[in-house]
């Protein structure tokens, strides 16, 4: 009975888990697009962005590559598509 | 009910620090992009811009992290940011009965409605009547106006 149980914990950690790594490669991505000058530098920022934004809080590093997705990802521009269903008439 | 103590903000601030020195961070990192794009081809400028943006985000983070954020806001994400008010919140706000948007726009807008409405032989509403009146009488107005000056422009 309790096996079902199991198998949910089983699969929301691989989940977070996995959602964890997309946001550790979001966060190096990042630094590696603005610094790729410097191989060091980015590794370094890329580090400290992990460590805080992945390891201990992870939920404002969600929030951050949410936001960032929002904006830059373009699903924005689909809100004049959405919104005329909407109007008041 | 527990009496409130300092000890049980204190965390806070230790989360609060972590998220200055990630925010400083993200600056620096930025700060060091644009400055890369302009002085590539001079690496001591560089060198030097590099250390003096180091200074100002030390020991006057304040007022360096607000002139990045604004910097990034306005210059970086101009279009995009006027794309988004004017096609993503404008509409969003007019749904809940805000509208924001130059007034003349709104009319122009509304001025189409009108019409298609009278194009497609539907009967308009007693507000949009007197609203077409008083717009008929606000152009008739300012085409008087208009020939007004050039008459006295021309002789």
């Amino acid at each position: 009975m309790l096996g079902i149980i199991d198998d949910i914990v089983f699969w929301a950690s691989t989940f977070w888990f996995l959602w964890l790594f997309v946001l550790a490669y979001f966060f190096y991505q990042w630094a590696r697009d603005h610094l790729a000058f410097s191989p060091i530098l980015t590794m370094s920022v890329a580090g400290i962005l992990i460590y805080y934004l992945v390891f201990q809080y992870p939920i404002a590093g969600g929030a951050i590559f949410i936001l960032y997705m929002l904006v830059y990802g373009g699903l924005l521009y689909l809100l004049p598509l959405v919104l005329p269903f909407f109007k008041k008439r | 009910m527990e009496p409130f103590s300092l000890f049980s903000v204190l965390p806070l601030l230790g989360i609060l620090e972590d998220f200055d020195f990630v925010i400083k961070v993200f600056v620096f990192a930025y700060i060091e992009f644009y400055l890369y794009m302009q002085l590539r081809e001079s690496q001591l400028l560089f060198g030097i811009a590099t250390l003096i943006a180091a200074y100002f985000l030390l020991y006057q983070p304040i007022p360096t992290i607000f002139l990045v954020v604004i910097f990034v806001i306005f210059f970086t994400m101009g279009a995009h940011l006027q794309f988004l008010i004017q096609f993503g919140l404008y509409p969003l706000l007019r749904i809940f009965g805000i509208e924001l948007e130059h007034p003349e726009v709104a009319e122009q807008k509304k001025m189409q409605e009108i019409q298609k409405k009278l194009q497609n032989g539907l009967e308009l509403e007693e507000m949009e009547e007197r609203w077409l009146e008083a717009q008929q009488k606000k152009d008739a107005n300012y085409n008087k106006k208009m020939q007004e000056r050039m008459q006295r422009h021309y002789i």
